[in-house]
């Protein structure tokens, strides 16, 4: 009797340690971004830089505790290659940026693990054909449809990111004062992940032209993460697998910087 | 003065319609009131008003001259582009009509033109041009140097230079040199394709 006592702590006392083995999904947050880009816009060439910070509340159980915030710095370049199709490089550098493999095992414990010092290197093809559907009332509809191709440095992860898009420009006799913008993005892992799609991104955005070299901009967009298993989980758990899904909302802050020396 | 039109320079092929269809003409052929001449594609013509005005027209144009009478002339541009030198008389004795925006002249140089979809161009070389928006009923002046534009049947736009408009070839005499003008209007507009956001 006593030993079936004792065999029933010692099982009660190790479910205890994995029950929470697999990360909870959250649903319903918020998240906020700014971001800070400028333009150079010479001949064919549409050199840029973009400084970008979102923050964001930590997924938990988390190694800090705390609020995560991602912050980007990408620099590179458009091409105009056609009327119709533009070519972009960039190189981005990334910190805070937290993947599915960040679900780690410490001490017993599973957590998300602290990713504040480390910094990816993230390299960027684009790939954007633009459209202007003239024929449409208003005349000034253009259609976009953003690719993007992805490689991270840090986990060889590549992403192909495609992003269709259409936006409207208000004139005032032939000077641009606002642009408002609707577009869907989506994340499809290459190598990695457990999803077809492993982020998606839905946005309507507005940008108001304060003069020909300034903008400014808000955007609302709803974000959903399909979070596989991490290697760490499938290394303790191989039997095991997980698979959630955490959305939130997303208010973006944007201002552009335009010059040209064409 | 004869109220006639004589055509004083031409390259390529110049039209005037006659009942339903269209009949070339060649220099020194004369128009009169009411008729309606177009230029075809790489062409240009230069006519004159003698004692008035001298008229070119850019390629694929399409002109209607109401009435060539000394003092009370009134051109219709259907379509395309047109540069007009205008010997200095009573106010108003030369008007222009593009869509619902009619110039009237003084001794001036300016060019009107259609640019994209139904929108109107103004520009003025020499002098000044009074426009009146037949759909807003308002005038406003618009100098040498300055340019207006009404967008797609919008309202007028304010007068101000224009950078593209420095491109404009005003010469009418074929023997001070090229004539023929080919400025791409295309490039008064914002490139709304070379706009990027991200």
């Amino acid at each position: 009797m006593i030993k079936r006592i004792f065999f029933a702590y010692l099982l009660g006392g190790v479910y205890a340690i994995y029950a929470n083995h697999m990360p909870p999904s959250f649903s319903g947050q918020t998240e906020f971004n700014a971001t800070v880009r400028a333009f150079y816009l010479h001949k064919r060439f549409d050199h840029n830089v973009t400084y970008s910070q979102s923050t964001i509340d930590n997924e938990q159980p988390s190694e800090t505790g705390s609020n995560r915030s991602e912050k980007h710095l990408r620099i590179g370049t458009y091409y105009r290659a056609f009327k119709y199709l533009k070519l972009g490089a960039f190189y981005d550098l990334q910190n805070s940026m937290l993947h599915q493999n960040d679900w780690i095992r410490s001490n017993g414990n599973y957590f998300w693990q602290d990713t504040s010092k480390r910094f990816e290197h993230v390299f960027i093809a684009d790939v954007t054909p633009r459209y202007q559907l003239s024929f449409l009332p208003g005349r000034n509809w253009v259609l976009e449809l953003k690719n993007r191709f992805l490689y991270n440095t840090y986990n060889q992860q590549s992403t192909y990111r495609v992003r269709p898009g259409l936006m409207y420009v208000f004139m005032s006799g032939l000077d641009p004062i606002l642009t408002v913008f609707t577009r869907v993005e989506l994340y499809i892992p290459i190598n990695y992940g457990s999803s077809t799609i492993y982020e998606s991104w839905y946005y309507l955005g507005f940008l108001y032209n304060i003069n020909s070299v300034i903008q400014i901009g808000l955007n609302f967009a709803k974000k959903y993460v399909n979070w596989g298993a991490s290697d760490n989980f499938k290394f303790w758990h191989p039997t095991e697998d997980y698979n959630l899904t955490n959305d939130a909302t997303t208010l973006g802050l944007m201002i552009i910087f335009r010059l040209q020396n064409i | 003065m004869a109220k006639e039109a004589v055509l004083i320079f031409k390259t390529g092929k110049l039209e005037k319609k006659v009942g339903n269809s269209w009949h070339e003409l060649k220099v020194k052929d004369v128009v009169t009131n009411n008729s309606t001449v177009r230029t075809k594609a790489k062409s240009m013509a230069i006519f004159e008003l003698p004692g008035i005005a001298k008229i070119k027209l850019r390629a694929n144009s399409v002109l209607v001259l109401q009435n060539l009478e000394k003092g009370n002339v009134f051109i219709e541009l259907k379509d395309g582009g047109i540069f007009s030198k205008v010997v200095k008389q009573a106010p108003n004795s030369f008007k222009i009509k593009a869509s619902s925006v009619v110039a009237g002249v003084r001794g001036t140089d300016f060019f009107t033109s259609y640019g994209q979809g139904a929108d109107v161009w103004l520009c003025v070389n020499e002098g000044k041009v009074a426009i009146e928006s037949l759909k807003t009923k308002k005038d406003i002046e618009v100098k040498a140097g300055e340019g207006v534009i009404m967008p797609d049947g919008a309202k007028l736009t304010k007068p101000k230079p224009f950078a593209w408009t420095k491109n404009l070839n005003w010469n009418m005499d074929p023997e001070k040199g090229e004539v023929k003008d080919e400025t791409n209007l295309n490039s008064a507009y914002k490139d709304l394709l070379d706009q990027d956001y991200d």
